[in-house]
């Protein structure tokens, strides 16, 4: 059993640009390593270098937020699951987008790391509301909606995420090798109907 | 929803349980893992106690570390930390059981590329690895997975995978492919009409005339790229070349062949499939493709220009590529020309770029720097003793030993600077190949010979005709 996650709130970010890949969130050099420790202060590096402090990761404004705002497919190319204890250790807790790649998707819910899509009217407005002050913003997955919120409490829109990740999150069963070996000895059962799992080394 | 494809098939017969969340627990027949994805996966089954459940259908290479270059082969490897990573990988096959084609040993190579070599990969099988190209083995009419490390943990210890059944597209295409245009082009080609993010959600099943035609590695590497078009995996259905590309493989069944063959075709999509999405192309279009930005579906005909593209993705590209919006990509100049990857690092690869070569006399530019990395020491030997190592060497191509080398930043073969590389591989991701400003053109290893040729971005057409 996991921790519950019903919601997350916190300040929010933007990182704009489309099909933002793994290799982008952490080059391969970081992948020479056999933990996930200290992957963090590596996170977005190549792209932080180029821009020289201007990177939404860099800006002293955006330091402790932990909600990232992002635009399509994002996560895309390499299944490296590095990429989320590289965001999370550096503070993110939830990312909102318009569409995300499978296996980083999948990747994050095994780690805890809520990613919600929302339409694109939804989304604009949402960047709009955190590039003129909101101050948090805040993902209900109970209901599934996002809130923006100012001095005011933001109106609350709508936003998804797989049936089963939502579950598995709020339920506390994130947790899939858990799951899984509950099956028991139906997995041996199901086996032993494919031949080709008797194969061993000839 | 989808209905007696290979894909439903497959998944059916591998279904241990449905959640009540909507998720299906899914048996892991194939399991293979590499040094990258795989170390903090076993602590993870440890700390719980744990073993693993079907050691003997877990198989291990190192591929991503390992330096190409004889010397740089020895034990221990001159970098620490691949040392330690090859150490920790070791350490876990040895303790779990797990076979492992380590550095040295005839079979190491890339992962995607020994699968199919040793004949582990077969029809009708799931098969799961750490590494998104896992689609590859797609080729054979298998589900193929590209997981990750918690992922890989969970197949470890309970032989299984928790997943929501994608929908299939059904991906045909029809015609004869022309002169110049390989399995690299139709692939490169489909991402570019269907968009990097067009497979979100899918599973796509490559059939028609083209894919017909196709010997098994040209099959292979379209399937590999499945997952650079957004799809979950990609294959084909298995017909006679994937049984006689089988046949007398190390891991296939000597005893009752006829059985077991009759056995994968069963798989076969029915005549009466239905598909949640059917795209049609004319391969007798396509032309030799190359990208020119730092995403997959940034590509155009070789002998097309820079788009005007006003989108920030495209002005964001072509400030990293240093190219103009009217530019033709044609005389663009290389710096490095590189033949190898899970794409494009097999024996019929390397056959196609040597026997150009030879047929029409032609030698790396002297401003270049070419590289040619068999996928496997299977295919690397296999060259050898056609003597196109000879062929590439003689030509001013460097001949390396197996290994994913200039296809990712994790071990010596790396870009300097802003070097541009006329690529054999899958990715030209912004540094993917170990420069933070380097620049990559992906291209079928035919066109990079011609690149190489020529010291700059060329058509194979020309050298062809
Ligand atoms: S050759 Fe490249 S894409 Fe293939 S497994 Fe190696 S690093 Fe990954």
């Amino acid at each position: 059993m996991n921790s519950i996650i019903k919601s997350v709130a916190g300040g929010a970010f933007c990182l704009p640009g489309n099909d933002i890949d793994t290799d982008r969130i952490i080059p391969a050099r970081y992948l020479k390593c056999v933990t996930f420790e200290g992957l963090g202060v590596n996170v977005f590096k190549d792209d932080r270098a180029q821009l020289g402090g201007k990177h939404p990761f860099d800006l002293a404004e955006n330091e402790g937020k932990s909600i990232l705002v992002v635009d399509e497919n994002f996560g895309s190319g390499s299944s490296r699951e590095h990429a989320v204890p590289a965001l999370t250790q550096w503070g993110v807790k939830a990312i909102i987008g318009l569409s995300f790649a499978a296996i980083f998707r999948g990747n994050a819910v095994g780690n805890g790391l809520v990613c919600v899509t929302v339409e694109p009217d939804v989304h604009k407005y949402l960047v709009n509301e955190i590039n003129t002050g909101a101050f948090a913003v805040h993902v209900d997955l109970e209901r599934m909606v996002v809130r923006a919120e100012h001095q005011w409490e933001g109106e609350p829109l709508p936003c998804a995420m797989p049936e089963s990740h939502r579950e598995m999150l709020i339920t506390g069963r994130w947790d899939s090798l858990a799951t899984a070996l509950e099956a028991g000895n139906a997995i041996e059962e199901a086996a032993t109907k494919l031949p080709y799992m008797a194969l061993v080394a000839c | 929803m989808s209905r007696n494809t290979l894909f439903d098939k497959v998944w059916a017969s591998h279904l241990v349980r449905s959640l009540p969340n909507g998720q299906d627990q899914i048996l892991v027949g194939l399991h293979l893992i590499h040094e990258v994805t795989s170390p903090q996966a076993f602590p993870m089954i440890e700390e719980r106690g744990l073993k693993v459940r079907f050691p003997h259908r877990t198989f291990a290479t190192v591929d991503h570390i390992v330096p190409t270059s004889a010397d740089g082969r020895q034990r221990p490897l001159q970098d620490p930390l691949a040392e330690q990573m090859l150490q920790h990988l070791e350490r876990n096959c040895a303790k779990h059981g797990i076979k492992l084609f380590n550095l040295g040993d005839e079979h190491q190579g890339i992962v995607h590329i020994i699968g199919p070599e040793l004949g582990l990969t077969q029809p009708g099988m799931v098969i799961a690895c750490g590494d998104s190209h896992t689609s590859t083995h797609g080729a054979f009419g298998s589900i193929a997975l590209g997981i990750g490390t918690t992922q890989i943990a969970s197949v470890l210890a309970t032989g299984c995978l928790l997943l929501e059944k994608p929908k299939v597209r059904r991906i045909n295409i029809d015609g004869v492919l022309k002169q110049g245009v390989t399995a690299k082009d139709v692939i490169l080609t489909i991402i570019n009409k269907l968009g990097v993010k067009g497979g979100i959600g899918y599973a796509y099943e490559y059939a028609g005339p083209v894919i017909e035609a196709l010997e098994m590695e040209g099959r292979m590497t379209i399937c590999n790229m499945s997952i650079e078009g957004g799809a979950q995996c990609g294959y084909v259905n298995p017909d006679i070349k994937t049984v006689n590309y089988l046949k007398g493989r190390p891991y296939v069944p000597k005893g009752g062949w006829e059985n077991t063959a009759y056995r994968w075709l069963e798989y076969v999509s029915g005549e009466n499939a239905v598909y949640d999405n059917d795209v049609k192309f004319n391969g007798s279009d396509f032309e030799p493709i190359m990208t020119w930005g730092v995403t997959l579906d940034q590509s155009i005909p070789v002998n097309g220009m820079i788009p005007d593209d006003s989108s920030k993705e495209a002005n964001e590209a072509r400030e990293y590529m240093g190219l103009t919006v009217g530019q033709p990509l044609v005389g663009v100049p290389i710096d490095v020309a590189f033949i190898g990857s899970c794409t494009n690092g097999r024996i019929t690869d390397l056959r196609e770029a040597a026997a150009i070569i030879k047929t029409h006399g032609l030698r790396v530019a002297g401003n270049v720097k070419a590289l040619v990395v068999p996928g496997s020491e299977q295919v690397r030997k296999q060259a050898e003793s056609e003597g196109l190592d000879k062929i590439f060497s003689e030509s001013g191509w460097e001949w390396r030993g197996a290994g994913c080398s200039m296809c990712l930043a994790m071990n010596p073969d790396k870009l300097q600077g802003r070097q541009l590389c006329a690529s054999s591989s899958n990715r030209n991701f912004k540094g993917r190949q170990g420069s933070p400003t380097g620049r990559t053109i992906l291209m079928s290893p035919a066109s990079v010979v011609a690149c190489a040729t020529q010291g700059k971005i060329a058509d194979i057409r020309q050298i062809l005709n």
